[in-house]
């Protein structure tokens, strides 16, 4: 109750700092011109805005480059988190101690120290600079989140409800269909998700493995910083910046209610990656 | 804090409700509204009242966990609302056991000890004691997640009690356990609360549980305390048709009093009700059936009979009127069978309408 | 069907083993197949060994050669003072907010929502915005001018580009603090609030319930989202590229440069940092646990 003053002089502080760099890259976006030791720029202009949305600009086929990359990791993460995370939710193994661990360890060893390990396999196997061996270089950090993911929401499952559909006379495929899957969705979401994000904000793995020659957004963006070209800059950051947040807005819609808690640990642990 | 040492030979204060209004939310309806109740030092009160009734609140008000909006509540004669929790001395037991998961049993119960700083010889010998008051001598090294539910609550009793609180509150800390339990519970909390004469206030829905535990029982009825006293008065002279209604009495009979009599199916009873409709309240034990048809009292035609193990229940039609009664198990009824049913002097009670 | 044998059984036993290899072979074909190897290829060539060349010879050269390289030793204190730093700095921050905005009721909801925003945002972006904010001629320089502090951009303390690395180290808070909130706040949501009630009736102070109640119930939650963020930042390069020197670089910034690097030599080093970082980053990972355990089991 003393705290009563205090409380919202902080929160305002928090909630400024939080979102003041953010607003700053906006106003940056539209800025044509804003010198020292200006508050407020000078003139604005779209040039930036212009080019970054330019249908023949290298940032098209980024974008495009990069939601494929994404996409594809998602996918197949989530696939692989879908059978991986059954075994270990609703499966007791010798070794599943191990697998859980080394399922924890690419989350803990950076991903630079494996992409320069195995860059010469993937060059001897042509995989370098190639968006297949982005991919695959990709679904390193992205795997083991799927799977945790997934793998929290089968040790909810109970799978009565799989042998209430097969006393029923329904295949097995039709169960996953019609039984399991449904009851997965919103982990199953959630692990996609995060695994397109982790894909998405990617930088170091798709530069060593793509080496210059895909270009993700992120890549297209640390060039643009390079350049000194301030508000193309902040226009490109803008554009690596939507899609993630309108992913993570429109994907908390769809979970409010049903299972919206779902695994919700593991989710944040695995935007703190992303 | 360590409080004012306390002598060993009183140590409980008297509770004071008065006029207490108290919300959830700001503007919203009063959960309570004239809430008036006196705990005596070392005695133990019921708060009994169905879910919704406001019990809880009076539990979290005196614990200051909630601050009223109207009215004062008094611990030893003294105004405790502006003491905050930590410093009021009065130790609760919830619903739920709320036992702290990072902690061991004897961790548990020594956590208050621990913040008042009490030195850790003296802690080890006071949690040993206290473990042993509720049986549970030997466990102190368990996780409060390897214990059954009635040791958990045991765990958290003694929790409460090892820290010596001026008052202790219960709320409703046995209905999640299974009826034997129960019983045994009971019994435990009775005997530690007569051993330590701890004041005691204890929310129940469960009048039996009231009842059986009680020196006093506070009936909570829409905000407020519809009659408060021993258990025994409110079976036979429930102060109202709510309270009757609330405690079950089985039979609600209409009628009216003229001149100091309630006139009804059921004959004639004297009181001292004003003239005016009103009803008989009359316990379904109360009756008293005679199978011979031919036997002194009302004429009365077997509707239904329930087998109940320890005794038969009875519907009974006296003329319009509908009446349950409790009958031994050697005495066997039939549906349709004629008998007589009496009212023996001393056992209605008439309230008026 | 009735009478199961211990033919019968074991073959059970057998299809569920299968079952459970089929399950997780992707998954272990993705850890083994390709983090494993990269692993174990890196150990490997850092220590002379090339799989399709021919004429290599095991070596411990890249190793010396870090070792007498001041630079790389510079570095490595470079990268474990910020890494530690923005861990305990994250976690400390955090654990503040989380309790700040658990015990508003105004405004909660709105503090939470923004907290999210920055949680899906690339660092890369961050590093942008810290340098708009923080660089000399940046948003910060700019007020300072505007409150007559300063006179001109070198006024002004370089955060940006400099030796300590303070914009990279306001990006790793900027980014990792909110995520560890959210975390501490889904621990506190789990049932804290009715146990801090509990110690308040048996007369802990707030500053105890705060220790001996909110801290080892958050404790294991913010301890394994810091773990994230140590490992995070102890590896992490486009940061430090944008906003730190390139010399002293963190870690993976001098890996990278050697990796690059025109002269073939040095390459093997790069892999060898590699090889540092990752037992480096476990080391420290396992101390922290180590650490956290103590701090839970502690009296």
């Amino acid at each position: 109750m003393r705290r009563a003053v205090g409380a919202p002089l902080l929160v305002t502080g928090l909630l400024a700092g939080l979102l003041a760099p953010l607003v700053l890259l906006a106003v940056w976006s539209v800025t044509r011109t804003w010198r020292y030791p200006a508050l407020w720029p000078q003139s604005f202009g779209d040039r930036a805005v212009r080019v970054v949305t330019d249908p023949g600009s290298q940032i098209l086929s980024g974008l495009v480059t990069s939601a494929g990359i994404a996409a594809t990791v998602a996918v197949v993460s989530g696939a692989v988190g879908l059978a991986a995370g059954r075994a270990l939710g609703l499966h007791s193994f010798p070794g599943k101690g191990f697998v859980r661990f080394a399922l924890l360890a690419p989350v803990v060893v950076p991903g630079i120290t494996v992409s320069l390990g195995i860059q010469v396999v993937f060059i001897h196997y042509r995989l370098a600079d190639t968006v297949p061996g982005v991919v695959l270089a990709h679904l390193i950090p992205a795997t083991p989140y799927a799977t945790l993911v997934l793998a929290a929401a089968y040790t909810r499952f109970d799978t009565a409800f799989e042998d209430q559909a097969r006393v029923l006379g329904t295949s097995p495929l039709r169960v996953l269909v019609h039984v399991t899957l449904p009851a997965l969705r919103p982990a199953l979401t959630v692990a996609m998700m995060l695994t397109f994000l982790i894909s998405w904000n990617e930088y170091v793995l798709t530069l060593l493995v793509g080496g210059g020659s895909v270009t993700t957004l992120p890549l297209l963006l640390f060039s643009a910083i390079g350049s000194g070209d301030t508000a193309l800059a902040a226009a490109l950051a803008l554009v690596v910046s939507v899609p993630p947040l309108l992913l993570v807005g429109v994907t908390a819609r769809a979970l409010t209610g049903a299972g919206a808690s779902t695994g919700s640990g593991e989710t944040l642990a695995a935007l703190g990656r992303a | 804090m360590t409080g004012p040492v306390r002598q060993q030979e009183d140590p409980s204060a008297g509770v004071r409700f008065d006029a207490v209004v108290a919300r959830y939310d700001r503007g919203g309806p009063p959960v309570l509204d004239g809430f008036d109740l006196a705990v005596e030092p070392g005695t133990l009160t019921s708060l009994l009242g169905p879910s919704g009734c406001g019990k809880t609140t009076a539990l979290r008000l005196l614990a200051g966990l909630l601050a009223p909006t109207g009215g004062d509540v008094r611990v030893a004669g003294r105004s405790v609302l502006t003491v905050p929790t930590h410093r009021r001395e009065v130790a609760v037991v919830f619903q739920q056991p709320l036992l702290f998961p990072h902690l061991d049993v004897a961790g548990n119960v020594a956590f208050g000890l621990r913040m008042q700083g009490v030195d850790r010889t003296t802690t080890r010998r006071r949690v040993a004691d206290m473990l042993d008051l509720v049986h549970l001598s030997g466990l102190g090294s368990r996780r409060p997640a390897q214990l059954s539910g009635g040791q958990e609550q045991r765990v958290a009793l003694a929790r409460a009690l090892v820290v010596r609180p001026r008052v202790l509150l219960l709320d409703e800390p046995l209905s999640q356990l299974d009826a034997g339990l129960r019983e045994e519970m009971r019994g435990l909390v009775r005997a530690v609360q007569r051993e330590l004469r701890l004041t005691t206030l204890f929310v129940t829905h469960d009048q039996e549980e009231a009842a059986s535990l009680s020196d006093r029982v506070a009936v909570l009825l829409g905000g407020r305390v519809a009659q408060d006293g021993t258990p025994q008065e409110l079976y036979e002279r429930p102060a109202s048709l709510p309270v009757a209604r609330f405690l079950g009495t089985a039979n609600l009979v209409p009628g009216v009093v003229r001149d100091g009599v309630w006139t009804g199916p059921l004959g004639r009873v004297p009181t001292g009700a004003p003239d005016g409709p009103a009803t008989l309240a009359v316990r379904q034990e109360s009756l008293v059936v005679d199978l011979d048809p031919d036997a002194a009292g009302l004429a009365a035609t077997v509707t239904d009979a329930r087998y109940r193990g320890t005794s038969w229940e009875l519907d009974l039609h006296v003329g319009d009127a509908v009446l349950h009664a409790v009958t031994p198990p050697t005495l066997k009824a039939a549906p349709g069978d004629l008998v007589r049913v009496a009212l023996p002097p001393g056992h209605g009670h008439v309230l008026p309408d | 069907m009735s009478a199961a044998g211990p033919d019968t059984e074991q073959r059970a036993a057998r299809r569920a083993g299968l079952r459970v290899a089929v399950l997780l072979a992707p998954a272990l074909l993705v850890v083994v197949g390709l983090f494993g190897t990269g692993l174990g290829l890196g150990l490997l060539q850092s220590l002379g060994y090339q799989p399709y060349l021919p004429g290599w010879s095991w070596t411990t050269d890249a190793y010396t050669g870090l070792l007498d390289d001041r630079a790389v030793r510079a570095s490595f204190v470079l990268t474990l003072r910020m890494s530690v730093l923005a861990t305990a700095g994250s976690a400390v921050l955090a654990l503040g907010i989380a309790m700040l905005v658990h015990s508003t009721r105004r405004g909660r909801r709105l503090l939470t929502a923004v907290l999210q925003v920055g949680l899906p945002v690339p660092h890369l972006v961050g590093a942008l915005a810290m340098s708009l904010m923080l660089s000399q001629s940046g948003l910060l320089s700019r007020l300072a001018y505007a409150a007559g502090l300063t006179s001109s951009p070198a006024d002004f303390p370089a955060l940006t580009q400099d030796r300590f690395g303070w914009a990279v180290l306001a990006e790793y808070l900027w980014k990792e603090t909110p995520f560890v909130t959210i975390v501490a706040l889904t621990a506190l949501a789990r049932g804290v609030a009715p146990l801090q009630d509990v110690a308040a009736t048996l007369g802990a102070r707030p500053w105890q319930r705060f220790r001996h109640v909110v801290l080892p119930l958050v404790a294991p939650a913010v301890g394994a989202a810091s773990v994230v963020v140590l490992a995070f930042t102890f590896g992490s390069y486009e940061v430090p590229a944008v906003l730190g020197r390139p010399y002293p670089a963190p870690l993976a910034v001098v890996a990278y440069q050697r990796f690059t690097d025109t002269d073939l030599a040095v390459r093997p080093q790069a892999v060898a940092i590699g090889v540092v970082l990752a037992v480096a980053v476990t080391a420290l990972v396992a101390v922290y646990l180590r650490l956290l355990d103590r701090l839970g089991t502690a009296r």
